[in-house]
């Protein structure tokens, strides 16, 4: 299997979001919501198809000053849900479609 | 008069046997919500304070008798919101916070509505309030009964019974329907059935909506913000003091009002001058400091007294959500960031967690400032490797480049012609991208490129 670092990840183009208050939802066509908190929902953001999970990992270590352990277990499940939800897609790196 | 037997007046001489119901309605939320919250806890009045943007919420359909509109800066055409005020609530008295254009007798230039200086002061908004609700009371009186107004609760969650609070508490939780069935020992059914009644009770069209809500009232955050976990107790360590120097002296103290309000939490009340230097001395110790303009100079004096776990932390209410103001504040050494649409829970939630040594962002400036963090480091790799392409003797040219050098002092320093170092500097700038001299040797102070080994993962800064 492809290491995470080495692959790009790419949020479901028909999924929006919606914010209530600090709450937010990824929506899908159907009207499934799933909730998520601000940090979760600020890397699906990031989940464009061209930054790298190790982006993703850095800048929130920087951001929030944590330790680089604690940053990589958590983005790993997050986006470990997200991809359980089908909410994202895995492409190799430079593969992802436009 | 003192404000003590203001106080008293109003607690315990109400004006009217209907209770005088005020809806503050301001371009900033969260001034809206702090206004709202001093002329509860200090005049004893019926408040709820709400942004522009949300008057169409239903959550703000309250009865009221009294609406305060304080609209500035770059937000809607005051005449649109007065309009909507008066629409969805004709029987009530509307009162402009901070319009310029005000007659002599209180009266301002649109007909029919009260006005009061931009500078007020919290007894002043309370006195007129209460002149506007009497004036209502008359209105009132001479209208007929059938003319109602919607009227909800001034608190939804008061409607829940304690086993929907329960239910709503699991629900702020992330917790499905069948979760919560297993959690109170109830069937699937009933606990859908709870769900619906309580978002009916709370007039929230979606679950999130009614988390929402419930978090707006304060449901399941006690105290306002959630008490920080990782703060030794007050007792322990002290209350954690807040200095608030604010522009607005309305929003100055309504805030210290909420955040006194807090049991962890103490404000400091001394302002000015005197503060600033007490600061800067290290002689006044401020936990947190809560501004609303950098550089302000309580906040330089906080920011100048270094780094690490004892300086003062520093939040910013900013007027807005703009990311480059964000950026800036973040890049001075602001601690949080908060925008004036911002919830006094989320206010409170931001001093403890900056006091924690947490960086406080807005929940929906997130991914654009980690999209920003990322973006700076791409840029600085880029660089780092441009600069990594240079020979041994191009780097030996480079390092003179920074020192100052002179074309002719480089080639008798190296022992080469100068048309040679020359072209050791063209390549230089060829594989640097640099357009001139200057920039290269910015470029590599600035990195710390020359004479240190390089680190392609260097440290990301925060750059505005």
């Amino acid at each position: 299997m492809t290491p995470p670092a080495a692959r790009i990840v790419r949020r479901r183009p028909d999924v929006r979001v919606r914010w209530v208050g600090d709450l937010g939802a990824l929506v899908e066509p159907d009207g499934t919501e799933h909730m998520v908190n601000a940090t979760a929902l600020a890397l699906w953001e990031l989940c464009d198809g061209k930054t790298r999970p190790d982006e993703m990992i850095e800048a929130i270590c920087v951001l929030f000053d944590a330790s680089r352990e604690t940053v990589v277990r958590d983005i790993e499940r997050t986006l470990a849900e997200f991809g359980r939800a089908r909410l994202i897609e895995w492409h190799p790196s430079g593969a992802a479609p436009a | 008069m003192g404000e003590l037997t203001m106080v008293a007046d109003a607690v315990a001489a109400p004006f009217d046997e209907r209770p005088c119901r005020v809806l503050v309605v301001d371009t900033a939320r969260t001034r809206a919500e702090a206004l709202a919250h001093l002329l509860v806890t200090r005049y004893g009045f019926d408040v709820q304070g709400c942004g522009v943007a949300d008057l169409g919420s239903s959550a703000h359909l309250v009865a009221a008798t009294v609406v305060v509109v304080d609209v500035q800066g770059r937000g809607p055409d005051l005449h649109e919101v007065v309009a909507v005020v008066r629409a969805k609530w004709a029987a009530a008295q509307v009162l402009l916070l901070g319009q310029s254009r005000t007659h002599g007798d209180g009266t301002s230039e649109l007909e029919g509505v009260r006005s009061l200086r931009r500078d007020a002061t919290a007894d002043e908004v309370a006195d007129a309030i209460r002149r506007a609700h009497r004036q209502a009371r008359k209105d009132r009186d001479g209208r007929s009964a059938e003319r109602s107004t919607e009227c909800v609760p001034p608190s939804p969650t008061a409607r829940l019974t304690s086993r929907e609070m329960c239910v709503l508490g699991l629900l702020a939780e992330g917790r499905s329907n069948d979760d919560i069935a297993r959690d109170l020992g109830v069937t699937a059914s009933t606990a859908r059935t709870h769900v619906r009644n309580l978002m009916r009770k709370l007039g929230a069209s979606s679950r999130l909506q009614a988390v929402a809500i419930a978090r707006r009232n304060g449901v399941g955050v006690e105290p306002l913000g959630g008490a920080s976990a990782e703060r030794p107790s007050s007792a322990v360590r002290g209350p954690l003091r807040v200095l608030v120097d604010l522009e607005d002296p309305l929003l100055r103290s309504a805030l210290e009002a909420v955040l006194q309000g807090q049991p962890d939490l103490e404000v400091v009340a001394e302002l000015g001058p005197a503060a600033v230097s007490r600061i800067a001395s290290g002689e006044m110790s401020v936990d947190v400091l809560l501004v609303d303009d950098l550089p302000s100079a309580t906040a330089s004096a906080a920011l100048r007294l270094g780094s690490g776990e004892a300086r003062t932390k520093v939040v910013l209410l900013s007027d807005g959500t703009d990311p480059a103001a964000l950026m800036a504040a973040l890049a001075a050494g602001v601690n949080g960031f908060l925008s004036n649409e911002c919830g006094l829970a989320e206010l409170v939630h931001a001093v403890r967690s900056v006091d924690c040594g947490r960086t406080h962002v807005p929940a929906g400036m997130l991914g654009g400032l980690l999209r920003v963090l990322i973006e700076v480091r791409r840029h600085d790799d880029a660089v780092v490797e441009q600069f990594s392409r240079l020979s041994r003797r191009e780097n030996e040219v480079l390092v003179h480049l920074v020192n100052g050098a002179d074309l002719p002092t480089i080639a008798e320093q190296l022992f080469i012609s100068p048309d040679t170092a020359r072209t050791h500097i063209r390549n230089i700038l060829a594989k640097t991208e640099a357009h001139s001299r200057l920039e290269v040797v910015a470029l590599a102070t600035r990195y710390e490129l020359v004479g240190a080994s390089r680190q392609p993962h260097g440290s990301v800064t925060v750059r505005p």
